[in-house]
């Protein structure tokens, strides 16, 4: 089953969205956290060694309620996320 | 969605506006209270040695006040159901010193109003999902390194760890 997720990209990892814009996406499910990452990687060419490629590595996946990490699924109900790397609040 | 997340015991805010330092010493106050403590974070004006300007804040912020919320309830559990816990973030564009986080904690005995208050300030600082980009006096700009959310989740065992800023 493919689903298409609407993605928000925050911080560095804003340079993957054009004008900040929503990004969509088709991802294959059952997904984890660390294949949504994958599957950006791929839908944006990120070179593996490339600086963006390594933040997105780093990078957890949000929705408005949980954190996913790596090992953690996506569940299909979700449309919208948001991609968050290393957090630099206070 | 409303900045503002209010209970009883706590209060939240995201806020593109400046941060009034009264404000969590107000709701702070309690009669049956008698200690009050509170952390205040800066815009500094050097950086790993380079001078700043200012900083540019952004969050995901219905996660953010979740996740905040969720710090807030683990205080309680951890140093007792008697707090009242305020948490100010600034957002937006921030000049070097002006106020960017304001923390305060009322109780009933200054122990567990200032240890919950360390606990709130290094968890938001390890969880929360805000992003600070560094304005630089050369007119550079870069996004500032921080905590990996991705690969496991921090538990309050990890209670009074410090961070490097």
């Amino acid at each position: 089953m493919t689903t298409t997720i609407t993605l928000i990209c925050f911080g560095g990892l804003a340079a993957l969205s054009p004008e900040g814009q929503p990004m969509p996406l088709e991802l294959d499910l059952p997904a984890t956290a660390a294949d949504l990452k994958v599957a950006i990687a791929r839908a944006c060419d990120l070179m593996p060694d490339s600086a963006l490629a390594q933040l997105l590595q780093k990078s957890a996946i949000g929705s408005e309620t949980r954190i996913y990490i790596d090992s953690d699924l996506i569940p299909a109900s979700l449309s919208h996320l948001a991609l968050l790397p290393p957090v630099s609040g206070g | 969605m409303p900045d503002l997340l209010t209970c009883d015991r706590h209060q939240i805010e995201l806020s593109l506006a400046p941060i009034p330092l009264s404000a969590a010493a107000e709701f702070c106050h309690d009669d049956r209270y008698g200690a009050f403590a509170s952390f205040v974070g800066w815009v500094r004006r050097v950086n790993v040695g380079r001078l700043v300007t200012g900083i540019t804040y952004q969050s995901f912020q219905p996660l953010c006040r979740t996740v905040l919320t969720e710090i807030c309830q683990e205080a309680e559990q951890v140093f007792g159901q008697e707090l009242r816990i305020y948490v100010q973030h600034r957002l937006g564009e921030t000049r070097v010193g002006d106020p960017t986080v304001l923390i305060g904690v009322g109780a009933i005995h200054r122990d567990e109003a200032c240890e919950a208050c360390r606990y709130v300030i290094e968890e938001l600082k390890h969880r929360a999902p805000i992003w600070k980009l560094e304005h630089y006096e050369d007119g550079d700009s870069g996004w500032v390194p921080g905590n990996c959310l991705c690969q496991e989740r921090r538990s309050r065992d990890r209670r009074g760890s410090t961070g490097p800023e």
